[in-house]
């Protein structure tokens, strides 16, 4: 029922919220029911014993791939996938824990004691939503690899022949699962996994490593997987209802490859190859590296895009202002220099103006100086006599202070006729009073004291 | 002709800053003689006072930062001076350049502003004044003659 339910992997998904499945210890991989490593990869193997599973290999990779595909929203399925798939590592196979066998006992149906991890996956459902998301994914790294690697794509096309050939037709379900991808950068980090899936031993240590680039790698495993062959040579797909028309050109994929691997540039990640699993890094490298110089070669082609390195050479046409031409080049004329060369500073109007060259050459004597003076500058006329006379006030202007310190004060010598008594400070009234009060009291407290003086006399006798 | 002592007293009393002494001694002046000799002793004592600020190793910065000073001391030297034409005839007075085109009358005024102003820079006391107007009357007579 939940393998043929497609909201089955949400009911997966809501059940192990609630359950919160614990991955196993490290140290103790049988413990509480958790299949051992070695576990999980016995039961892999022994997937392949019940025919081609092609929906399987999704199914295997597909919750790591799900969990990065993209954000939560949007990633539902995926999520729920990787649940069901996390649910059925935590099913052992000889199911120690019984609180668990419930749920699962579901979907062992078909397969009796195929608790391997990938037998879940042969749900059309889970993986189909999953692979949709996915292939929104792929498609935005497509462009990336496609339009500069057709040689990698190649490759890749060869690639998932042979994953084809091992999938067969079980990949039905699932539209998006059936787009074709023409780009195949996913597809060599997918497809070897995805020849291996069924003695996938790389599912349960990637998923044991729990990192998140383990996680992020699956995505082109899963889709990929399911993509039946399309020639490469049509990089973008235009069958209608294709993801891939709707594809961004170069410009918005190649950030999206820069970006974190958490999003869906994972699958073109190199970094990311390495957590895929042993088997399918020998399937990836070599595209892994293709994938980079893709890239790479990308932004080179990018730079040429803007002028053919002939094109310059080829303009027929002049920039003038003003029937003045304008440099519009780092290649001068000298021909036409005279036609933009109305800067200023160009040139050096006189090397005898020169600040800091001396004046006076030294071929010149002082006489020569003085008789070329006498020639030009003596002109015993009217006109220079009223000049010199007319300037006679403005030359007083020209007068110096005489020398000496400015600041020193010169002040006629005191005599002593001249001296000034010094001020004397006139009487206070405050003062006064002050001391008339001191005064009287003075005054008084004789008066008293003179008193009683008397009168102790007065009193002896 | 020779130069005249009161031509020489006139001038000497200019450059002294004696401005009283140079009113009263300038209307006694002979002017048909003040035409020529005058002349001639304002334009020696111009040459052998730029000859001696600039002949040495005077520049053009130093002729320009010098005809800006005079220029700056008082707004009536600003507009009596031209930068251009002051510079003129310092450099034409060591030997570059030519102030054929300059007026007569201007360049009576500049010379006897400049001439003014380098006299004052230089601080001659009474005996280097004399010693100055001495060597100035000797070029002077050399020109009248």
């Amino acid at each position: 029922v939940a393998v043929d339910n497609p909201n089955s992997a949400e009911a997966v998904e809501g059940r192990d919220a609630v359950e919160t499945p614990q991955p196993p210890p490290p140290d103790r991989p049988g413990a509480e029911g958790f299949p051992s490593r070695a576990e999980s990869r016995a039961a892999a193997a022994a997937a392949p014993d019940d025919g081609p599973r092609p929906s399987d290999e999704p199914g295997d990779d597909t919750p790591p791939d799900t969990s990065s595909a993209g954000p939560a929203d949007d990633d539902r399925g995926g999520q729920a996938a990787a649940d069901t798939s996390d649910s059925e590592h935590d099913r052992s196979p000889d199911g120690q824990e019984p609180r668990r066998e419930e749920p699962e006992g579901t979907r062992t149906d078909d397969g009796g004691t195929d608790q391997s991890p990938s037998s879940e996956q042969n749900t059309p459902d889970a993986p189909g939503e999953t692979e949709s998301e996915d292939l929104d994914l792929s498609e935005t790294s497509v462009p990336i690899e496609a339009a500069d690697q057709p040689d990698l794509q190649q490759e890749d096309v060869r690639q998932e022949e042979i994953a084809d050939s091992a999938r067969g037709p079980a990949d039905a379900p699932g539209e998006a699962a059936e787009e074709p991808h023409p780009d195949g950068d996913p597809g060599p980090e997918t497809v070897a996994p995805s020849a291996d899936e069924s003695a996938d031993p790389h599912t349960d240590s990637a998923q044991a490593a729990g990192g998140p680039e383990a996680v992020d790698s699956a995505p082109g495993q899963v889709v990929v997987a399911d993509q039946p062959y399309e020639p490469p040579d049509d990089l973008h797909d235009p069958r209608p209802g294709s993801h891939l028309e709707e594809e961004q050109p170069v410009d918005d994929v190649l950030p999206v490859a820069e970006a974190e691997p958490v999003d869906e540039s994972a699958a073109a990640d190199p970094d990311t190859i390495p957590h895929s699993g042993d088997g399918s890094t020998e399937g990836t490298e070599p595209t892994a590296e293709p994938l980079a110089d893709g890239i790479e070669s990308e932004g080179e082609g990018g730079t040429h895009t803007g002028e053919p390195s002939g094109e310059d050479d080829d303009w027929d046409f002049d920039f003038t202002v003003n029937e003045k031409y304008v440099r519009a080049r780092a290649g001068l004329n000298p021909v036409r220099a005279e036609d933009w060369s109305n800067e200023v500073g160009d040139q050096i109007p006189d090397p005898a103006e020169r600040k800091g060259d001396r004046i006076v050459n030294e071929t010149d004597d002082k006489a020569s100086r003085r008789e070329r003076m006498r020639r030009e500058g003596y002109k015993a006329t009217g006109e220079v006599r009223d000049g010199i006379r007319k300037v006679a006030d403005q030359s007083k202007a020209l007068k110096r202070p005489p020398t000496g310190n400015p600041e020193t004060r010169i002040c006629p010598p005191a005599t002593g006729s001249e001296a000034r008594a010094g001020d004397h400070q006139g009487l206070d009234v405050g003062n006064a009073v002050t001391a008339g009060l001191a005064a009287g009291v003075l005054i008084g407290e004789l008066i008293h004291f003179v008193g009683g003086k008397l009168e102790n006399r007065k009193g002896r006798r | 002709m020779a130069i005249g002592d009161d031509q020489v007293a006139t001038l000497r009393a200019h450059l002294a800053g004696e401005f009283e002494e140079y009113e009263r001694r300038w209307e006694q002046l002979d002017k048909e003689a003040a035409r020529t000799e005058y002349t001639a002793l304002v334009a020696a004592a111009f040459f052998e006072a730029v000859d001696r600020r600039f002949a040495k190793d005077g520049t053009v910065a130093d002729v320009i930062d010098f005809v800006g000073d005079v220029r700056s001391r008082s707004e009536e030297l600003s507009d009596a001076i031209d930068p251009r034409i002051a510079e003129r005839l310092i450099r034409h007075a060591l030997g570059d350049g030519s102030i054929g085109d300059i007026g007569d009358e201007t360049m009576g005024s500049t010379q006897m502003l400049l001439l003014v102003a380098l006299i004052a820079d230089e601080q001659l006391d009474d005996a280097g004044l004399d010693e100055f107007m001495t060597e100035v009357r000797a070029v002077a007579d050399e020109w009248t003659e």
